[in-house]
């Protein structure tokens, strides 16, 4: 239903600035501070090669006793990128997402080249957005009941 | 609907511990964030994951030697854990707070609700009320489709 209205483009967030994979944690997290987001695309030798978040630097970084200072960013991050296509749809990409036990994907275009980011939350925001659900769930009664008007009752 | 079910998940340290223990109470227990609680456990501030990366690692400050104290946010807005959901989306709303603290009748900490938790629940809940009327829809469409053109392959 509602992948049929939306498409990943619609939802997702522009890609932020990447991260080295030898830079340290500590850089990560000065980045994230400076970019004002929570997460950052890896990237070694001119490729994407994975993905840090804020939490991976508290959680895996932090809390196991390394001085993130010294930490490399390669250390902590989810090696590896899922991702999915800008013009996919809305439910594709979350069905992805489940399949995978992720709670975000990176967005491709056509070219292959890396766009964005999609999270759960990205999805779960608009479908709980209410100007959003009275618009889809008008259009649908209206149509339920013009059918209804238009069509002989037996 | 009760906020009751939620107090089950917090993690508490007190002023003092380093925001390297906090760490490992988010790490041990998988949640995002940890409440400071004074001696009798009740509610002073509160600590989260990103906190941590800004506050902590991001200014090169060693974590072992950061009391929580340093970099927890005050102000706590909180509600008994006997709560309805109403009041806490209504509370986050109006205090602009992505996190609430659960306390018992004695004032001590017993839970936290947090805006993720209730985004994720309504989201789904609203998604499968979508899915229900676009059901229908479908059914509809069918079944008009099958009664209009019978001899359609």
């Amino acid at each position: 239903m509602f992948g049929a209205v939306m498409l990943v483009k619609q939802l997702m967030s522009h890609r932020p600035a990447s991260i080295d994979a030898d830079d340290t944690v500590q850089e990560a997290a000065a980045r994230m501070r400076a970019l004002d987001v929570g997460a950052l695309p890896v990237s070694a030798h001119g490729r994407f090669v994975g993905m840090v978040t804020d939490r991976d630097l508290t959680i895996r970084a932090t809390a196991s006793g390394a001085d993130p200072r010294r930490v490399r960013v390669r250390q902590v991050m989810t090696p590896g990128l899922i991702t999915c296509f800008e013009d996919e749809r809305v439910d594709d990409a979350a069905a992805l997402m489940a399949h995978h036990g992720v709670r975000r994907l990176a967005v491709v275009n056509r070219e292959l080249e890396l766009v964005g980011f999609l999270s759960i939350d990205d999805i779960a925001v608009s479908i709980a957005d209410a100007e959003w659900l009275r618009r889809v769930l008008s259009q649908a009664f209206e149509r339920v009941s013009a059918r209804r008007t238009a069509e002989p009752t037996t | 609907m009760s906020l009751s079910k939620y107090g089950k998940t917090v993690g508490k340290v007190t002023p003092r511990a380093s925001a390297r223990e906090a760490c490992r109470e988010m790490a041990q227990r998988q949640i995002g964030c940890v409440v400071v609680v004074s001696d009798d456990e009740k509610p002073i501030g509160i600590v989260t994951d990103r906190d941590v990366a800004l506050r902590v690692v991001a200014e090169g400050r060693d974590p072992e030697r950061t009391p929580v104290e340093d970099i927890m946010s005050t102000g706590l807005t909180t509600l008994p854990v006997d709560a309805s959901f109403e009041s806490a989306t209504r509370l986050m709303r109006d205090r602009q707070v992505r996190r609430i603290p659960l306390v018992g009748a004695d004032g001590r900490v017993e839970g936290i609700v947090s805006l993720d938790d209730f985004v994720l629940l309504l989201g789904m809940e609203l998604g499968n009320l979508a899915s229900a009327v676009f059901g229908e829809l479908a059914r509809e469409e069918a079944a008009q489709r099958s009664g209009q053109e019978p001899s359609r392959r």
